[in-house]
């Protein structure tokens, strides 16, 4: 499952992240890195995606959103 | 006092200012607390060799001087932005730094902390704790600065809460303790490392726990949802369209109203003195002046609508609903704001481009904005289109407009790919910055030091053109036996000289013609003046349309050789596409420098020909517009 298809509202972890993307280190900046808690809390115009990550809001395009694995983790759901 | 030395050199920053830099992400409260630390003690250069600005402070309580650096994520470069604070940092080793922590972004500003404070001074001002505490992640700030083992300041930039002891951290400000060297690492092993730290340093303070949803997170279910996003966003531009004409322009009126009866004023006072004396005042200077004037309560209000949109937060929702459009020409959703501000008035669509991230985007924008058909132009197209295409002037207008955006869409594609091949077409990653209501006097505060920028800045280029124009006219040329002053007639003026040495550069448009060519002078000036200069240099009075219409026809006919509507509508185009007024050329000045401005209009110019000569080459051959 990528952040892409990840349903709303629900907890997961980043499992990778493509290493060729070119804003790989931007998203690691930004958060988004491997072992990370995150949440899809809207899906925004053009399939774009707003990601929870701690308290922070950040907005991802649908393709860049692709490239980011990720898991639910064991025993979580939906909020 | 602000004021602007774009020029400057010598160094990232010159070597003998010994300042305080100010770093942080981009929306954590940076140059706000720059602001109202330093008040109106402030001075903007841009970093040699960029258009990147700098400001530069004094902080009195502290008797400090502070840099404000541009806002970023990292000390790892993706942007000319970030290039000049790691720069700036790399070459002030020993310098203080201040470093702006977002409370509720904790993990992103300690790791731009820990690139910035390992080997250096450092304290920390801890920003937006209202809102953390609202969303129940408040840090505890001694424990914090326990950990870190550097100063740590709770401050509000908006109300100057936490000033006074800001202050005394500077002055303690000591490198960080047990920062992991980086040193050698690929990039993303060396964030892998510091995000380490900052993990460690985030879980001693509290541990992470899941992100509640939040008010803003109801608000961006409205305003980001695809269906409903969309009519507020353009409502949105809509507004900010509305301010630049149907708001703005009584307020001008008024302004200019004042400035008239300024001038009658003091054209009475110098009754006395020699014709030129009062000419060279009232019609230059004074003239001058009163455009600088006429433009400030425009550009408030629209510093204050982007103030607005930019505190609030909703700026950058903005960038989200607009990214796949502005995408296709390489540009930042964001950069839709200065564009539609474009089509009502091309000064404040140039100074919106401070709403971009990036000065490459920002350059990027303020070449492409002139392309945007702003109202003062809107006069000439409808003589123009009056007179030539009676039965089709509506159509006739219209194409300018589509003509205008087909301008902005394959300039940018064009300079995408040969000016700015460095802008790349970076994928969509913005922060949404937490709702909040703005703070009237923070706004009020940089609304004044930015109209104040404009008219130290741009209002000198302005005033020193407009009276350099009316020298021009008021010299006569050609063994014209008219005394210098207002009285020469405007073909034995020096000016029209210029008119006519330069009308030839217009044949193969159609309108190789002095009329139409010092049109075109008096319209680099302001274009809402071209028509009344075109009723002038014919000797008939502005509103007689009629009577200037046969004249207009008359000259078009014999400069295209029977081909006057295809002149007219090549004319048309060339006001479209050539510099739209001397305030936009000057507001480009100080924004980009003086060498980007000249490149700039030398752009403008080329396309506005080649554009006008295609019109009229192609117009001529087909039987229409003859």
């Amino acid at each position: 499952m990528d952040l892409a298809s990840c349903p709303l509202d629900t907890d997961v972890t980043v499992l990778a992240v493509d290493p060729d993307c070119e804003a790989c280190l931007r998203m690691h900046e930004l958060g988004l890195r491997v072992g990370t808690c995150v949440r899809v809390t809207h899906r925004g115009p053009a399939g774009a995606r707003v990601v929870a990550v701690g308290a922070t809001r950040v907005a991802v395009d649908a393709r860049t959103a692709a490239l980011i694995a990720v898991a639910a983790p064991a025993g979580a759901g939906a909020r | 006092m602000t004021t602007t030395c774009h020029d400057a050199g010598g160094g990232t920053l010159p070597a003998d200012v010994a300042a305080v830099l100010l770093v942080g992400n981009p929306n954590v409260g940076k140059s706000t607390l720059f602001n109202t630390l330093t008040g109106a003690r402030q001075s903007v250069m841009n970093a040699p060799g960029t258009t990147v600005e700098l400001h530069l402070g004094t902080w009195r309580a502290a008797d400090l001087a502070l840099v404000d650096l541009p806002g970023t994520y990292s000390l790892v470069p993706r942007t000319p932005d970030e290039m000049v604070v790691r720069d700036t940092l790399a070459s002030r080793g020993d310098a203080a730094v201040l470093v702006v922590v977002d409370a509720t972004a904790l993990s992103r500003s300690l790791y731009l902390l820990a690139q910035a404070g390992a080997q250096r001074p450092v304290a920390v001002a801890v920003t937006m704790l209202d809102v953390a505490r609202t969303q129940g992640h408040a840090p505890d700030l001694d424990r914090l600065a326990a950990i870190l083992d550097v100063p740590v300041v709770a401050v509000d930039p908006r109300s100057g809460t936490g000033l006074d002891a800001l202050a005394d951290a500077v002055r303690a400000a000591r490198p960080l303790a047990d920062v992991p060297d980086t040193a050698g690492l690929a990039p993303l092993e060396a964030a892998d490392r510091l995000f380490g730290w900052v993990d460690d340093v985030v879980t001693r303070l509290d541990p992470p726990a899941p992100a509640p949803r939040t008010r803003s997170d109801r608000v961006d279910r409205a305003l980001l949802n695809p269906w409903f996003g969309g009519p507020v966003f353009l409502a949105a531009m809509w507004a900010l369209f509305e301010l630049t004409t149907t708001v703005a322009t009584p307020v001008m009126d008024l302004v200019d109203g004042w400035v008239g009866a300024l001038a009658d004023v003091t054209r009475g006072a110098l009754g006395g003195a020699p014709a030129w004396v009062s000419g060279l005042l009232v019609d230059g200077v004074l003239v001058g002046v009163g455009t600088v004037l006429t433009f400030l309560p425009l550009l408030a209000i629209i510093y204050v609508a982007l103030a607005l949109l930019e505190d609030s937060g909703y700026l950058a929702r903005a960038a989200v609903l607009a990214d796949r459009l502005m995408r296709v020409i390489g540009l930042d959703g964001r950069a839709m704001l200065p564009i539609v501000i474009g089509f009502g008035c091309n000064v404040p669509a140039i100074a919106a481009t401070q709403t971009l991230p990036t000065s490459r985007q920002r350059l990027l924008t303020g070449i492409l904005v002139p392309w945007t058909t702003c109202a003062a132009r809107l006069p000439v197209y409808v003589l123009l289109a009056g007179v030539f295409f009676p039965q089709d002037a509506g159509t006739a207008i219209f194409a300018m407009y589509v003509l205008s955006l087909v301008l902005v869409v394959v300039g940018g594609l064009v300079l995408r790919r040969t000016l700015f091949r460095d802008v790349r077409k970076d994928p969509l990653l913005i922060v949404l910055p937490t709702y909040q209501r703005p703070h009237l006097r923070g706004i009020a505060r940089s609304v004044w030091g930015r109209v104040q920028g404009f008219a130290l800045k741009a209002g000198g280029i302005i005033v020193v053109t407009l009276t350099a124009v009316w020298v021009l006219m008021a010299v006569p040329v050609g063994g014209a036996d008219a005394q210098p002053g207002p009285g020469v007639p405007v073909e034995d003026s020096l000016y029209g000289a210029v008119a006519q040495t330069i009308s030839p550069v217009f044949a193969p448009a159609g309108f190789d013609d002095w009329h139409f060519s010092a049109a075109l002078v008096t319209g680099f000036v302001a274009k809402e003046v071209a028509v009344g200069a075109l009723a002038q240099s014919y000797a008939v009075a502005d509103d007689s349309a009629a009577g200037l219409g046969e004249h207009l026809r008359a000259t078009l006919e014999a400069s295209s050789g029977g081909h006057a509507a295809a002149a007219a509508l090549a004319f048309m185009v060339f006001v479209l596409a050539y510099t739209p007024c001397l305030a936009t050329a000057s507001e480009q000045w100080r924004r980009f420098g003086g060498a980007w401005t000249v490149r700039m209009v030398g752009i403008q110019l080329a396309v506005a020909w080649l554009v006008a000569v295609a019109v009229f080459q192609v117009g001529s051959r087909l039987g229409g517009l003859g």
